[in-house]
């Protein structure tokens, strides 16, 4: 089923339609609020709040963009608001949200690479959290390749060219912060 | 993945894009349809709340306009005017702090006790004014002669009456 009917169907008050459309945006919708967030609880609960939104909003939505796009757009403004929140910006002041376990993939990887994975993996992310703010939004949004630079230039308001020159800079600065740890390019 | 500390841009994009690349927990659908039925849930009851509170509004600003006070009649109004209420005092000015005295000049008088006297010529001479005889009352006084002067005599044998001792 098209996205096109799923909304339909949800306008009309279909919950299993607009379930699916939570089914199939989820992960999406989750990666869009982290980029803006940094924070899985945060993302969580700025993810749910983009759905209920979304649901409570729906026969508003007119189709001129895409459902992915317009939910991209709500997605950022939630985690906007949540990054701004008192009481999460308190809660970052006391815990180290970078510093989350990350765990790689282990299909055909003995558990030594493994190991250097997690490292190189938990050095990357900390370097990405301390590059300025709107470069790396810009990065983790296009690194999780969920939109092109056309949709996140619509949902986010910011022109094409933009986008791209944070997103470059962004590598740029992270690779310079690799290579003064050691990594060699 | 990368398995050596060589950084090209492919590793770091293929890098970037693992770490960033997170998916929404398991059963994060679940939970946000269980939300969307909670929220349905609340608003149901919830419909007949706005036009209650329209009415309950409407109530209290009738009650409001019904107890407005009664408008007070021009007279008393004057009357409130004639009593001119008290002027406010004005502050006192605070004391200007004293001005230290200004501090004496020391005054050194130095005396030559060595120097030598003026000449007696120089100090002024004061002239006895002389004394008439006759201005002054006098009275001739009588006086009778004087008894023969016996010579004086001491008994040294008479003993020692106390015990004075010799000074």
């Amino acid at each position: 089923m098209t996205d096109g009917e799923l909304v339909e169907r949800a306008r009309r008050g279909d919950r299993a339609a607009f379930d699916a459309i939570v089914e199939r945006y989820q992960h999406v919708v989750f990666r869009t609020a982290l980029a803006v967030t940094s924070n899985r609880e945060e993302a969580e609960d700025a993810a749910q709040e983009t759905f209920l939104r979304a649901f409570g909003h729906i026969g508003t939505f007119r189709g001129d963009s895409s459902l992915k796009t317009w939910l991209l757009a709500i997605a950022w403004r939630e985690g906007i608001s949540k990054r701004r929140s008192l009481v999460n910006r308190l809660r970052r002041m006391v815990s180290t949200p970078e510093d989350e376990a990350f765990d790689p993939p282990a299909a055909g990887r003995t558990e030594e690479a493994r190991v250097v994975d997690a490292e190189h993996a938990l050095t990357v992310r900390r370097l990405v959290a301390r590059l300025p703010q709107s470069y790396r939004e810009a990065l983790m949004l296009a690194a999780a390749g969920d939109y092109t630079f056309d949709e996140m230039s619509a949902a986010l308001g910011v022109p094409v060219g933009t986008l791209k020159w944070r997103v470059s800079e962004a590598r740029r600065q992270l690779r310079e912060k690799l290579r003064a740890l050691g990594y060699q390019g | 993945m990368m398995d050596d500390t060589r950084l090209d841009d492919a590793a770091l994009d293929v890098l970037v894009s693992e770490t960033v690349r997170v998916d929404a927990p398991e059963g994060f659908a679940i939970r946000v349809g269980a939300a969307l039925d909670s929220r349905e849930s609340l608003a149901r009851p919830r419909a007949w709340l706005r036009p209650a509170f329209a009415v309950a509004a409407l109530l209290l600003a009738a009650l409001w306009w019904w107890r407005q006070p009664v408008p007070v009649k021009p007279e008393g109004l004057r009357e409130t005017r004639a009593v001119a209420p008290v002027a406010p005092r004005a502050p006192y000015a605070p004391r200007a702090p004293y001005a230290p005295p200004a501090p004496y000049a020391p005054v050194y008088v130095r005396i030559d006790h060595e120097r030598a006297l003026d000449a007696l010529d120089d100090l002024p001479a004061v002239q006895q004014a002389g004394i008439d005889p006759a201005a002054i009352g006098t009275r001739t006084i009588d006086v009778q002669p004087a008894d023969a002067i016996t010579p004086l005599t001491m008994d040294t044998d008479r003993p020692d009456p106390g015990g004075e001792g010799d000074h």
